[in-house]
């Protein structure tokens, strides 16, 4: 089977495409973000919930500036050729692991503060007859981010393992 | 940024190594891929890789090194990805030595047999046996994988245990 330079050069530009398809996508759903935590802290009148849906603003414009850093477009490792197998292997798991391990940094991290300021101010200011139904809200919040945190968690020791085997089974000879 | 004669240089080193190495490129990602649609997928990408990576190829290797490591490296992705979607247990050569030998003609089964076991190894173990077949030698086994030529010579010893008792296995196996 031949591939000539013509179809490279389509086929790359195509995944390029892609890629760029997908960022906006992601900047689409970040600027709907912003957009409706806007209108939220401009329409309330009390601080407290304004200043949750400023922070979630702030994590949104956040998001979009790491999309931007680091969502390159059809990134190349750039030792495809020049490392040999085992480092090229061992350097994809560990970029995955950290990748996972890092969750926190860019993604949960940045939302918490707003997500936790809104959630303590819908709380203290429950009538009592949906005290219950604010409680409930709050619970379901902390199972998504500790279901998120731990099958982050879980993902990043199994790479762990698989590197470990990977650096004994390059030590026995 | 890359000048028109950069791009061509690329281009034609991508031609060469695409004259030269096409088959054996062809022959890797069978070691890498049973369903022949996603096979010619993969190939793609082991072509696409290797021309976008020879624009940083500056002979600190040969070019044969550099292809083989293109190859092995887009593939090894092209497998982690694989494994995210439909995670599936890898095997080492020592756990391939215990598998059963399926029944079939003896050339039928010993092409299909390899080429099934290649496809379940693990990522280092498979560019071991693929480049061995490809008649490397353990010096550049080591070069290419960067495995010491003890370990090397460890794991091709294995590989003709291995595909000795398969082929006997197949003989016994025919009555």
């Amino acid at each position: 089977m031949r591939f000539s330079v013509e179809e490279l050069r389509a086929k790359a530009a195509k995944f390029q495409r892609r890629v760029l398809r997908r960022n906006l996508r992601e900047y689409i759903a970040a600027l709907v973000v912003i957009a409706v935590c806007g209108v939220a802290c401009w329409r309330t009148p009390e601080i407290v919930p304004r200043i949750g849906f400023a922070l979630l603003i702030a994590a949104a414009v956040f998001y979009i500036w790491y999309l931007r850093r680091w969502g390159s477009a059809m990134p190349l490792p750039a030792n495809m050729g020049s490392a040999d197998c085992f480092r090229f292997y061992r350097g994809e798991l560990v970029r995955q692991r950290d990748l996972l391990r890092s969750v926190w940094k860019w993604v949960l991290g940045p939302i918490l503060p707003g997500i936790v300021v809104l959630g303590v101010y819908n709380l203290a200011s429950a009538p009592p007859a949906k005290l219950r139904q604010q409680i409930g809200c709050v619970l379901v919040e902390v199972a998504i981010f500790s279901t998120v945190v731990w099958l982050n968690a879980r993902a990043a020791r199994r790479l762990d393992g698989r590197i470990a085997e990977l650096d004994r089974e390059r030590e026995s000879a | 940024m890359a000048t028109t004669s950069d791009v061509k240089g690329q281009d034609d080193v991508y031609q060469q190594a695409a004259e030269e190495y096409g088959t054996a490129l062809a022959r890797l990602a069978r070691g890498y891929e049973a369903d022949p649609d996603k096979r010619r997928d993969l190939l793609q990408e082991i072509h696409l890789s290797l021309w976008r990576s020879l624009e940083a190829f500056n002979g600190s290797c040969s070019l044969r090194t550099w292809v083989y490591r293109v190859a092995h490296n887009a593939a090894t992705s092209y497998v982690i990805r694989q494994r995210r979607a439909r995670p599936e247990v890898l095997l080492g050569l020592d756990e391939i030595d215990a598998l059963p030998i399926k029944p079939e003609t003896e050339r039928i089964m010993a092409l299909n047999q390899l080429t099934d076991l290649i496809q379940r190894l693990k990522p280092l173990d498979r560019q071991v046996i693929l480049s061995w077949l490809d008649g490397m030698d353990a010096a550049e086994i080591g070069e290419l994988t960067g495995l010491s030529s003890g370990n090397v010579a460890t794991k091709v010893h294995r590989i003709k245990r291995i595909l000795a008792s398969g082929f006997q296995g197949a003989r016994d196996g025919r009555s």
